[in-house]
């Protein structure tokens, strides 16, 4: 959410907001705390806009912080004395202060009514007490228990946003708590039930596209390895409830500790596409090589989808260009296809608003005429005239909104995120412009191998085979082939990317490469340099609204995600599709180049071992981020027709897992089709 | 030069591991359920799809022997009168929606390991490349150089096979194979004629060999209700196979009809097996059969 609020405004709002939410104490367990369920709010149409200042909820807070200081120390340091502080930077304070104040007291309030409640219910009186224990425990200081420091998290976690949000290093955060209360006060399956507990609450929140992220396992600031007992637990919950949230993203480096990847393979294995392996050594020295210093690099977790972010320390801000729709503008000289679909969309689930996407390149550019060009250099050259100048123009719009952060005072960050900022308690300086480490803003182009089918196509269909002249292209382009199903069809048959074809991959890695490098060489905007990635979320936005291509997909049909093959396009089986990808050098797209592989369940031998083998080669292969997924297409076949029987069906789709039904019709297919 | 009919890549059936398969053209067996009847001859194939047709008519002005005849009916094409010109890619080429494909691609041995190579990273220790066919020791020239280019490269080798053939064939290549997959369809001679179109002396003796010389082995017991999978041709598999020393495995899987397509696509008629019944109920009574003749010692696996 940008939203542009001044610090009285903010003021405001979050005291009444905080002060006006219900208590909640449930009938079962000994989470307290309301969940605000965020489908039945939008579908009752009494969604609220959270007032409180910027914050997209992209990005992790520091969590560590919080179980370290307990709200109380949050209060304290942001109260404590300072000299030297300007009017503004005391007011942002004191509302910091103010705000967790309140929040303190709502904690107090669920210790107070729980207590009430243990009165009236002597047979429940034990657990009541409990919640009321740790309540009280929270409004006072710091947690003394993991079950206390997994209330506290849920608390904070559900003020942040009205919507949701992004969880980052759990098992960094609650280690220290996990480690000192297991064995010695509780076992380990109580801390499990205490995890799954919580799962099964953020499920309750929400599923699919929640920005609920949960990463386990990698370095800390040292390069020490991270993993431990409670990264392990975290995947034992997630595999015990087997639901879609939270999204668990699992670091791995040469020296992961054996359990911590036989638990991460195992999960894997389950097929819901949990377990989204990060490879460290693939990741942190280009992270390195674009500017990161080592120990932020380091401590990277992702964000509330895949784009990496820098845990505790950054936020995030991130651009899409729309790589497939610049050639469309490129071959009809700055126009967009005049046969665009403009096929309506959610965004990702079947219920919502539904809209037509528009695409947000800027028309106008004219490459040249490519009716009249006569070679592939040609029309390769004046392609990427314009595709360097819509990545230009998105560096622009990048730029702007950086020296709106960065030379005004159009965003305040919220006080709960700010709260949670060292920087911003201390000083009172608004984390936008001075407080995260990292200024982490990102510029991404995804869909390249779809953008290299087109032009493959174009190379060996028009100028060596000579199915078509360039206009006899255009022109069949502009009318979605009708009449030209045969071309069509030929330029269908042409190699495609995913099948370990050099003519085709090498010129997808070339793209790639280009865009990295443009986007590196943009000026960086107040000496921010922006990292660039393969990859976008709203692929299934953007090819409604993307006319015929070269590549013989008609207008509105699918194109790819991130640097995975074209759905359906792949032939030759999963080992084919890494070794495609591996020739890209997807490091270079540091924020974050992902590929996914979605295998069928029915393959028979597909067992642990064997995704073993297939997560740890594609790390040696140097990809920097793969997620698995195995689905038995007769089932997602079923679940289209009774949904109603597959409620617990899980797949994954961009930087999330979702329940296969609530996904919009473009994605259903998306998913099915993009199975080896 | 070999006649390879297709290259599978991350191949899980045949063999240990993550695997590469290569299967090779050419077959002196007729097996009645068999899946790939387009590896029988040692000879390119056309195989035709009529359903993707979209009736552009190129194929038929390209014919002059008038192979290709459109009519209300659609397209539909006559294979004794193709010549195959072009070696059969003039067809193919010229057909947008792959309504004709082409089977059988030569390749010299240097080429086949190379990409056969390629997936070598996801092989680790047990996983490698496999030839499969057809009948892969029809080309036995062709595939003992194979096998010794990839045990040149340190690549793990299966030869998948009937191994109804002379000894001296599977003499020729043992020597360059770790393990051999060795298809097991009956004892009884003329049962194996009645399925396969051949006796099977030449099996029986050549698993005997393999285990003489101590090479590994895992045989395959394609199970066809009423004909094969009987208590009496099951025991005599056990009582056999128990007495091989090398046979490592044995692997248990009802013939399925999956290749129905392909026989309408070379104008053939595919003959249906084990429709009536449950498949799995099959294969755990011949398991119970095998484990009992065997006394146990049968390392017995079940496919699905």
């Amino acid at each position: 959410m940008n939203v542009q609020m001044s610090v009285q405004e903010i003021r405001s709002s979050i005291l009444e907001d905080i002060e006006g939410r219900e208590i909640f104490i449930p009938e079962s367990g000994f989470l307290a705390g309301p969940i605000y369920p965020v489908r039945a709010m939008v579908e009752a149409g009494i969604w609220r806009k959270q007032n409180y200042g910027w914050d997209n909820s992209h990005f992790p807070l520091n969590y560590k912080l919080l179980m370290q200081e307990g709200v109380p120390g949050i209060i304290r340091r942001a109260s404590a004395p300072r000299d030297g502080l300007s009017e503004a930077q005391q007011e942002y304070r004191a509302l910091i202060a103010d705000s967790w104040r309140a929040i303190g007291e709502y904690i107090l309030r669920h210790a107070e009514k729980a207590e009430a409640l243990a009165l009236e219910r002597p047979e429940d009186a034990a657990r009541l007490n409990r919640i009321a224990l740790n309540c009280r425990t929270l409004a006072s200081r710091a947690p003394d228990t993991f079950e206390q420091g997994v209330q506290l998290f849920w608390f904070i976690w559900r003020l942040r946003s009205t919507y949701t949000s992004c969880i980052g290093r759990m098992d960094v955060h609650l280690r220290e708590l996990y480690e000192r209360n297991v064995p010695a006060r509780i076992s380990r399956d109580e801390a499990l039930c205490i995890l799954c507990e919580l799962w099964e609450r953020l499920n309750e929140t929400y599923s699919g596209d929640t920005l609920m992220n949960l990463m386990v396992g990698g370095v800390d600031e040292n390069g020490e390895d991270v993993s431990c007992d409670l990264s392990n637990l975290i995947m034992e919950a997630t595999m015990r409830v087997a639901k879609s949230e939270p999204h668990i993203n699992v670091r791995i480096h040469p020296n992961s500790k054996p359990e911590f990847l036989d638990t991460a393979v195992r999960m894997i294995a389950m097929g819901q596409g949990q377990g989204v392996a990060y490879y460290d050594d693939n990741i942190i020295p280009a992270l390195v090589n674009r500017g990161i210093p080592l120990e932020m690099a380091r401590i990277y977790a992702n964000d509330g989808c895949t784009e990496i972010t820098f845990d505790s320390h950054s936020a995030i801000w991130f651009w899409q260009m729309e790589s497939v729709k610049s050639l469309e503008l490129a071959l009809f000289r700055g126009k967009e296809n005049p046969s665009t679909p403009f096929r309506p969309y959610n965004k990702w689930a079947n219920f919502g608003r539904t809209e037509v996407y528009k695409t947000r390149l800027t028309l106008g550019h004219d490459s040249g005429d490519f009716a009249k060009m006569t070679t592939f250099e040609q029309v390769y050259e004046a392609f990427l005239d314009q595709y360097g100048y819509q990545i230009d123009r998105y560096m622009d719009q990048m730029a702007e909104h950086i020296r709106d952060n960065e030379e005004t005072d159009k965003y305040c960050t919220s006080p709960i995120a700010a709260g949670l900022n060292e920087h911003a308690l201390d000083t009172g300086s608004d984390p936008i412009r001075d407080g995260w480490e990292v200024k982490n803003y990102q510029m991404l182009s995804g869909s390249i191998p779809t953008l290299a089918d087109c032009l493959h196509a174009i190379r060996e269909g028009v100028f060596e085979k000579k199915l078509c002249t360039m206009a006899e292209l255009i022109h069949a382009l502009s009318v979605d082939f009708e009449g030209y199903e045969a071309l069509r069809l030929e330029l269908k048959k042409l190699p495609k990317f995913g099948n370990d074809e050099d003519s085709v991959d090498l010129l997808a890695a070339e793209l790639a490469e280009f865009f990295c490098s443009r986007v590196e060489a943009y000026p960086a905007p107040c000496g921010i340099r922006p990292l660039p990635g393969i990859y976008n979320i709203d692929f299934n936005m953007f090819s409604g609204s993307v006319g015929a291509t070269p590549d013989g997909r008609k207008g509105g049909d699918l194109i790819c995600e991130h640097y995975s093959p074209t759905p359906g396009n792949a032939k030759n089986g999963p080992t084919a599709v890494i070794q495609s990808a591996a020739k890209a050098n997807l490091k270079r797209g540091c924020a974050s180049s992902p590929l996914y592989l979605v295998l069928p369940r029915g393959m028979g031998a597909v067992d642990v071992d064997m995704i073993r083998r297939m997560v740890m080669s594609c790390g040696k292969l140097g990809l920097p981020i793969v997620s698995i997924s195995i689905y038995d297409k007769a089932v997602l076949e079923d679940a289209l027709v009774h949904p109603e029987k597959h409620e617990d069906l899980v797949v994954r789709v961009w930087g999330f897992n979702a329940r296969f039904i609530d996904l919009d019709d473009g994605l259903k297919r998306h998913v099915m089709n993009r199975m080896l | 030069m070999g006649l390879v009919m297709n290259i599978q890549r991350f191949s899980l059936h045949d063999g240990p591991g993550v695997r590469t398969t290569a299967f090779l053209m050419g077959c002196n067996l007729r097996c009645r359920w068999c899946h790939n009847p387009e590896s029988w001859l040692m000879k390119r194939r056309m195989m035709f799809y009529p359903n993707k047709c979209i009736g552009c008519g190129r194929c038929l002005s390209l014919c002059a022997r008038g192979a290709h005849v459109f009519s209300e009916s659609g397209h539909g094409m006559d294979p004794s009168r193709c010549i195959g010109c072009g070696g059969l890619d003039a067809c193919v080429q010229a057909c947008p929606a792959e309504a004709m494909t082409v089977c059988g691609k030569e390749y010299t041995p240097e080429e086949l390991v190379r990409q056969l190579a390629k997936d070598r990273i996801f092989y680790e220790e047990d996983g490698g490349v496999t030839f499969s066919g057809g009948e892969v020791l029809g080309q036995d020239t062709f595939l003992r150089e194979c096998l010794r280019l990839c045990k040149a490269q340190g690549l793990h080798t299966c030869v998948d096979t009937a191994a109804c053939v002379d000894s001296e064939k599977l003499l020729r290549v043992a020597e360059y194979t770790d393990l051999f997959l060795v298809d097991l369809k009956a004892m009884d001679p003329a049962l194996h004629e009645k399925l396969c179109g051949v006796e099977n002396s030449r099996t029986i003796e050549n698993i005997r060999l393999l285990g003489e010389m101590g090479k590994p082995m895992w045989i395959r017991i394609p199970l066809v209700r009423g004909e094969n999978a009987t208590e009496s041709e099951l025991r005599a598999m056990a009582q056999f196979l128990r007495g091989v020393p090398t046979v490592e495995r044995v692997d248990v899987f009802p013939v399925l009809n999956h290749a129905q397509d392909k026989y309408r696509a070379l104008g053939m008629q595919g003959e249906l097996f084990n429709e009536e019944g449950d498949n799995q109920e099959l294969i755990e009574t011949s398991i119970r059969i095998l484990e009992k003749e065997s006394d146990g010692v049968l390392n017995l696996n079940r496919l699905m």
